[in-house]
């Protein structure tokens, strides 16, 4: 039973057709990745997924549930996280905050209880504050924990967005290009990291990529993306050799 | 700024409340144009802090806020009236205290009516429309009769002193404060800095936009209303744009999101007047060039940390 | 009947006025997305300016009322544009990188700064506006009467406009205001500068602002500093209605917010005559905020 399945989604923005009866399975332990050239409609989907965007057609089932029209927030809690291709850390939030404000989901109160602070909440407060500690350990974080997040290392900033991401306990994680801007040692880290991650936190992972090393190193399952349409799904090998895929990329040989 | 111990928030509160309580014993020995201007102060530093709650901990603009300052002064002075006690009655603290709170309330569920349709409108319209609303209540107030239309609301009792006010100032630092620390309360300040990331770790952004702004509003009723107690007499030109304009400039001078610098912008920011006062004509040119001057070399304010670049930058073209 | 259409002719002829500043509005949002506060106040120096002038320019050119008219306006045209220009340069300019909010305050501190700086220089008593053109009945038929102020009123208006058109659709500079409009980026990877074209953009917005001035003091010709709030935000609610960041949309709501308002005021009251232009605002933000040609969304994040 796959945890995500899209099935012949079509958006279109205007007049032209971002994604064209686009559709995928994604099992609950998959690490699968999304590839094509720029323009290919890959964060389109992403937003899709997340519910940035609803589709003109076809269904998104995630965990058995239609989440076509729901909100972001909403399939966030459902158990869908994402990092974005452009970081979006919070500017005025410290490390220990931006994994903080993740972890709200794990606070049961409301607005009063959040100002009177009856024993409960702090309880709650004290649980969460424990989690975050062993997060930011986990991680390798737990040093920069009051330092403003943008003020750390690119590659640094890279992995605060997949752990906050990962603070809301996901079933589905969405990486959106989450190599770019790596020095090669960085992305051989990135790799291990997103291994770990689909051990420790037993979701699927599903990647947007544009580094094939990367990609063919890690997924067991990739889609290629063209225009909007899906041109191939199979594992590394077989999309390595697809001439539809070659074609996409490099354009027809003479 | 996080340097006082959340965990003894509630004994700061008490001590603070003991505190005033026994300062305004000795309220009479005060000068009374001094006492008044101190009474100016706290109301201003409610209304600062009340706006700061929607503008720099929630991100939204709101331009209206003199409106729902008048809803609570009307409101409550309503209540007050309408009751009459034989003087010195020991139900007065009650009466005043239940007045005040009917003013926040009524304040807050205009709020709540402002808030749900227009919070999903984007800052310069967001702005827009919370000025609009403003100027739309205090017309309506100026064409109800029963509140004493044009001609304004007197007979209010002059409840109001130096324990009510500040009180009220410490409930809300402590409210403030205990919000921006708790793991409920980074809710707003994620959804100030970037909507789209937070809606991304499950906040609900609208729930967080609406309560700041029905929070916002509750206590600018609250300020309202002690104003009204303070200067027994009332009219809606006293809670037009220009009044607005005047807590704007408090909470962009001390820094949005900065409790300290709005606290002491508003302190500032009543004194000048006063003491400008001999140049009473020059008083509105002097603001609005000090605002531009501060806009320009300052404008996250004296206090305020960082202003968030993405959110406001609006590239055409940009995208998630 | 006859009563309509008079009111008719009186809409037509203060929605031209308010579609001539609201032109200034949607340019400016336009290529800026921002909503110049301000600008109502360079309406309001647009009347000053004609008030002082035209007694000066009587004397330089005495016999044709037609030439006098002509030359104020020019005049006050040029002066407020220096005026919008300088105001760019200093407030808005270097601000132009920084969160909307920052802008959006100075805005409202340039416009108060010119209400009460208007009132500490000009006094803030009202003065009479000279009557440049004589009051004339052009034309008048079973209770309708037609006057020749508002004749002019809407033929400088449609005037302004029709060579409006002509720059932003025929010209290089037009085309420079459109592309910016899109995108700043792409337009300065095509090698426009975008200093020059919001410059542009400000002077001919507070120019037509200027125009409009004139126009509205020979129809009311009570002038004081602060004037211009409530034209300038009827203006700014018309080009919401018609689509802000459209020009045929902002001549579109200017007329119909002119009727509304004459409309109200003829039949219902004069006292809620705002509060109802208020809530037109409203509404149209609530239900379709890209206005009626809309092309921008208010759009939420």
């Amino acid at each position: 039973m796959p945890i995500l399945s899209l099935t012949n989604c079509t958006i279109q923005f205007g007049g032209v057709v971002a994604v064209s009866d686009f559709s995928l399975a994604v099992e609950a332990d998959a690490l699968a990745g999304l590839i094509g050239p720029n323009g290919a409609g890959k964060t389109t989907i992403f937003n899709l997924i997340t519910g940035v965007y609803h589709p003109l057609s076809g269904r998104i089932v995630f965990d058995g549930k239609d989440i076509g029209a729901k909100k972001p927030y909403q399939i966030a809690n459902l158990g869908i996280a994402r990092t974005f291709q452009n970081i979006r850390l919070f500017p005025s939030l410290t490390v220990y905050e931006t994994i903080q404000a993740a972890f709200r989901k794990h606070l049961h109160c409301g607005f009063i209880q959040a100002i009177t602070r009856p024993p409960g909440v702090q309880r709650q407060e004290r649980e969460i504050n424990e989690m975050i500690l062993e997060t930011l350990d986990f991680f390798g974080l737990a040093d920069t924990r009051d330092k403003p997040a943008l003020s750390l290392a690119y590659g640094i900033q890279r992995r605060i967005e997949i752990v906050r991401a990962l603070a809301t306990g996901p079933r589905l994680l969405l990486l959106d290009e989450p190599a770019a801007g790596l020095n090669p040692s960085e992305k051989a880290d990135l790799m291990a990291l997103i291994e770990a991650i689909r051990v420790q936190y037993k979701c699927a992972v599903l990647l947007i990529e544009h580094d094939m090393r990367v990609v063919m190193g890690i997924c067991r399952q990739i889609a290629v993306l063209d225009h909007g349409v899906k041109i191939a799904i199979g594992s590394p090998a077989e999309i390595q050799n697809n001439p539809e895929v070659i074609k996409a990329y490099l354009g027809e040989s003479a | 700024m996080m340097s006082l111990n959340p965990h003894r928030l509630k004994l700061y509160l008490l001590a603070a409340l003991a505190l005033c309580g026994g300062v305004s014993f000795f309220q009479s020995y005060l000068n009374p144009y001094y006492y008044q201007i101190i009474i100016y102060i706290g109301i201003n530093i409610i209304l600062a802090s009340s706006l700061n709650i929607i503008n720099g901990l929630a991100g939204q603009f709101s331009l209206g806020h003199a409106g729902f300052m008048a809803i609570g002064a009307y409101a409550s002075a309503v209540i007050s009236t309408s009751v009459n006690l034989p003087p010195d009655s020991l139900w007065e603290p009650f009466l005043f205290l239940g007045a005040l709170i009917f003013g926040g309330v009524m304040a807050s569920l205009c709020g709540l009516l402002v808030g749900v349709p227009c919070l999903r409108l984007r800052g310069d319209y967001l702005a827009i429309t919370t000025l609009g609303f403003g100027e739309i209540i205090r017309v309506i107030i100026q064409n109800l009769d029963f509140l004493g239309a044009a001609r304004g609301f007197t007979g209010i009792t002059k409840f109001s002193n130096f324990f009510w006010v500040y009180g009220l100032v410490s409930i809300l630092i402590f409210l403030i404060y205990g919000l921006l620390n708790s793991t409920y309360g980074k809710g707003f300040l994620a959804v100030r800095d970037d909507e789209v990331a937070a809606e991304a770790i499950g906040i609900n952004t609208t729930y967080y936009k609406v309560v700041a702004f029905v929070t916002g509003a509750f206590f600018a009723g609250i300020a309202g209303g002690l104003y009204a107690h303070f200067v027994t007499y009332i009219n809606p030109s006293q809670f037009g744009f220009i009044k607005s304009f005047e807590i704007v400039v408090m909470v962009v001078v001390g820094g949005m999101g900065s409790i300290v610098g709005v606290i002491i912008s508003a302190v500032l920011l009543t004194i000048l007047p006063e003491a400008l006062r001999a140049m009473a004509q020059y008083r509105m040119v002097i603001y609005s060039l000090l605002l531009i001057v501060i806009m320009l070399s300052r404008p996250q304010g004296l206090f305020g940390g960082h202003i968030n670049w993405r959110r406001f930058r609006r590239n055409t073209g940009s995208r998630v | 009947m006859t009563e309509s259409l008079q009111q008719i002719i009186n809409g037509i002829s203060l929605g031209s006025i308010y579609a001539l500043i609201a032109l200034g509005y949607t340019m400016i949002y336009g290529v800026l997305r921002f909503i110049n506060f301000a600008h109502g106040d360079v309406f309001m120096i647009g009347a000053f300016v004609g008030f002082y002038l035209t007694p000066v320019i009587h004397r330089m050119f005495g016999g044709s009322v037609v030439l006098v008219g002509v030359v104020v306006i020019l005049c006050a045209m040029a002066i407020c544009s220096l005026l919008g220009i300088i105001i760019e340069k200093v407030a808005y300019r270097p601000l132009r990188s920084r969160p909307k909010l920052t802008i959006l305050i100075t805005a409202i501190g340039v416009s108060l700064f010119l209400e009460y700086g208007g009132q500490l220089i000009f006094g803030p008593d009202p003065k009479l506006f000279p009557t440049i053109i004589p009051s004339l009945t052009v034309f008048e038929s079973q209770g309708v009467i037609l006057n020749v102020n508002s004749l002019i009123v809407m033929a400088t208006a449609f005037i302004l406009m029709l060579i409006l058109r002509f720059i932003v659709f025929k010209t290089k500079m037009g085309t420079a205001m459109r592309a910016v409009s899109y995108s700043h980026q792409a337009a300065s990877l095509m090698g426009i500068n975008i200093d020059t074209v919001v410059t542009t953009v400000f002077a001919i917005g507070s120019s037509l602002a200027a125009a409009a001035a004139i126009l509205y003091a020979s129809v009311y010709p009570s002038i004081n500093p602060l004037m211009g709030i409530f034209p300038g935000l009827k203006a700014f609610i018309a080009a919401v209605l018609g689509g802000i960041g459209n020009l045929y949309g902002a001549a579109l709501g200017g007329l119909i917010i002119g009727l509304i308002e004459t409309f109200v005021t003829g039949y219902i009251s004069s006292t809620y005559r705002d509060a109802i232009v208020f809530s037109i605002l409203i509404f149209i933000l609530l239900l379709k905020p890209s206005g009626i040609m809309g092309r921008f969304e208010a759009e939420k994040v």
